[in-house]
């Protein structure tokens, strides 16, 4: 089993913290289209090439701590940067996530 | 300039290399190591570009992945989020995935390869933004609207961008986890076929049913807006959660559990499927008449394994939707892997872009090819009988001959196919004039569903005389009806209820002067075949019509059921020695059935080959 304790600690936590991520059908708009440019998952930069995979993951923190989710993405990302390694530093990003939530 | 393009880790692994802009090769993985769909690092894919172009790795400007994973995490993450105590089949299967195989790009590649091109770096490109580039790059327009439909890239499922000249850029989109593929996907699966590779069956299903759900998809599964956006009722969806597509709330509406797969196929999955075509092409006409309108655009390119819904694609010509369509043939997940090369040439390295009359995808031949020495020395290797033809023209004539008495041709010829379709390179071939030939085409020969549909090639010059539109579609993406005055009087519905739901009488009546290749509602889906782009092809076909007064041969691809298409040779000879095809040409090599000596199949095929 896959690291179970941790899992049940982020089902827990996400349980308590749930809430609507995913839009939900609104009749009484006219289009849901998102402007590409407004999207907060894939700002322009987001797809420049970089010089390297990390170097690029760097950049991408940069960026997203200058957003509102400032905290959010700058811990969880900087934990991803050593989850290639270590397998349970993505948990903490993920409880980290959930706690941001 | 060298740019290697890579798509993997998600379903159709794939490599592509351009040089200077001109693309010289591209080939899915699943092509070398016989698995279809094979999603690993392609490797092999990556080795026969190299070979193609004659270079190594250490000569490559750029290597490019087709995917952001970083934002695939993030919506990954949302995802868990989202369910709350639900997420726990997602946390324990899918993203530990995630983080081993597509964060570690860059380390996969640079353990087989020891470096990533000259600068041993990795560059990533946007899912989407790979689909729009190779829609956009390859087409014959200087300028056009740009539309990229699929299941879910990073968190994009649907993106309207513009392009021009070397320079693209996405506009708008639409985000997971509403998704027209995923959509189409669900009904798939709830209607007993798998996921992606059954997607083409479900669309062959649909001209037997009634789209009598329609309404009742549009009152609660999916919300379409006037500019062809649309939401889904997540209500009705379990993808997200990781194991099902659907689950208790769809069976209600449907009122009864999803069909089970390889059972009987009754009147609600015929009639879903034709209510889920309808919604299909409904979004992609809105989509594409928007995308049109805001870029204000003559053109339209396409890419995203929606673009695959050739019927969608037919509709948009025959509605007066679009005048100019030129469609990615690699629309699926491996097409990225040419994109996100060409996004790298002109779009980050600012070269110009060149626009022919013709688009820059080479027929979409852009495999491996094998030599008549290489074919040669296979046949004597294993003295396996044949006879060789200097002349092609005489190969051409004896073939059509024997097509034209009913035989089944498994032809292999010159560069293998990059996309999912077969468009005469690896092809198995045989006389549209035939009754039984679909039927006989599905059970004997592909050992697949004999409902299924099969396409004709058809010389160009030809097309008008036997289909209703007068576009090309050289890629085999546009359906389009056969002309009134070949039809046949046919009665779906009635023949379909005389026979009780049966599908294979209704098959074998005729609905045309070309009933193997007419559809139970007198569609096509369309392949025009031009001497420039494939002359061996073209002839093949222009001596068919000497003998048979038809310019039209079926064209399936080159395998059977669960199979990849053939690659090699070797691949060919197995696939002919397997099933009840007659006669096999290698190149300028003919080998026919009667003369070949018992095949001992050491692998079990029915078993080497999952039923997709
Ligand atoms: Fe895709």
């Amino acid at each position: 089993m896959f690291l179970t304790k941790e899992i049940e600690n982020i089902k827990n936590k996400v349980t308590n913290n749930s809430k609507n991520v995913f839009p939900i059908i609104d009749k009484s708009t006219n289009s849901y289209y998102i402007n590409y440019s407004d999207s907060i998952h894939q700002k322009e930069s987001c797809c420049e090439y970089c010089s390297d995979f990390l170097e690029f993951k760097k950049e991408l923190i940069e960026l997203w701590s200058e957003s509102d989710n400032k905290i959010f993405y700058n811990d969880v990302l900087s934990s991803i940067m050593q989850v290639r390694d270590d397998e349970e530093s993505i948990i903490e990003a993920i409880q980290l996530y959930n706690y941001m939530m | 300039m060298i740019i290697l393009g890579i798509s993997a880790l998600y379903h159709d692994s794939a490599a592509a290399i351009i040089i200077n802009g001109d693309i010289i090769a591209a080939a899915q993985e699943e092509r070398f190591t016989r698995k279809k769909h094979d999603n690993n690092l392609p490797i092999n894919a990556i080795k026969y570009c190299f070979e193609a172009a004659n270079i190594s790795m250490i000569d490559v400007d750029e290597v490019v992945y087709y995917d952001n994973s970083l934002l695939t995490l993030d919506r990954f993450m949302s995802n868990v989020s989202e369910l709350g105590n639900e997420a726990d089949f997602l946390l324990e299967t899918k993203y530990k995935g995630l983080i081993k195989s597509r964060l570690s790009i860059d380390k996969l590649i640079r353990n087989e390869f020891a470096v990533i091109g000259k600068k041993d770096t990795l560059s990533v490109c946007e899912h989407h933004i790979s689909h729009a580039a190779s829609a956009f790059y390859p087409s014959p327009y200087e300028s056009a609207a740009i539309l990229t439909i699929d299941g879910v890239g990073e968190w994009a499922t649907t993106t309207i961008g513009i392009g021009h000249g070397n320079k693209i850029e996405i506009l708008k989109e639409i985000d997971y986890p509403h998704s027209l593929g995923l959509l189409y996907s669900a009904f798939t699966s709830f209607c007993g076929f798998k996921v992606n590779s059954g997607d083409y069956k479900f669309m062959g299903l649909a001209p037997y049913g009634e789209p009598v759900y329609y309404d009742l998809l549009k009152e609660n599964v999916i919300d379409i807006k006037q500019d062809g956006s649309y939401r889904l009722n997540m209500e009705f969806f379990e993808f997200h959660k990781g194991s099902h597509m659907t689950g208790r709330k769809m069976e209600e509406l449907f009122g009864g559990p999803a069909r089970e797969i390889e059972s009987k196929i009754t009147k609600r999955e015929m009639d879903i499927a034709a209510s889920v075509q309808k919604i299909t092409e409904e979004v992609v006409a809105g989509l594409a008449r928007y995308a049109l309108e805001l870029t204000k655009e003559k053109n339209l390119v396409m890419a995203g394994g929606v673009a695959l819904n050739c019927v969608a694609n037919g509709k948009l010509i025959k509605n007066g939707v679009v005048r100019n369509l030129w469609v990615q043939p690699a629309a699926g997940d491996a097409g990225g892997a040419l994109g996100c090369a060409l996004y790298s040439y002109y779009q980050i390295n600012n070269n110009s872009r060149k626009v022919g009359v013709k688009d820059s995808q080479k027929g979409s031949y852009l495999g491996p090819e094998y030599s008549s020495e290489e074919i040669g020395e296979f046949l004597k290797k294993n003295n396996y009988t044949s006879q060789f033809y200097d002349d092609k023209k005489e190969l051409f004539r004896d073939v059509a001959g024997e097509i034209s008495k009913g035989k089944v041709v498994g032809w292999f010829n010159g560069r293998m196919e990059f996309g999912p379709r077969a468009l005469g390179n690896r092809s198995i071939l045989g006389n549209p004039m035939d009754t039984e030939m679909q039927s006989k085409l599905n059970l004997k020969i592909k050992y697949r569903e004999s409902f299924r549909p099969f396409a004709p090639s058809i010389l160009k010059e030809k097309y008008s005389e036997y289909f209703e539109c007068n576009i090309e579609s050289p890629y085999m993406l546009l359906c389009e009806n056969v002309v009134e005055s070949r039809r046949l009087p046919f009665n779906r519905e009635e023949l379909m209820k005389t026979h009780q739901g049966d599908m294979l009488p209704v098959v074998n009546t005729a609905r045309s002067d070309v009933p193997a290749i007419t559809h139970v509602d007198y569609s096509a889906r369309i392949q025009t075949v031009s001497e420039d782009t494939n002359p061996d092809y073209y002839h093949l076909i222009k001596e068919f019509e000497k003998i048979t007064g038809c310019p039209i041969l079926i064209n399936t691809s080159f395998n059977v059921r669960g199979e990849p298409i053939v690659c090699s040779p070797e691949d060919a000879y197995k696939c002919f020695m397997r099933t009840e095809m007659d006669i096999l040409v290698l190149g300028n090599y003919v080998l026919k059935k009667t003369e070949q000596r018992k095949f001992d199949d050491i692998d079990d095929w029915r078993k080497e080959y999952v039923l997709d």
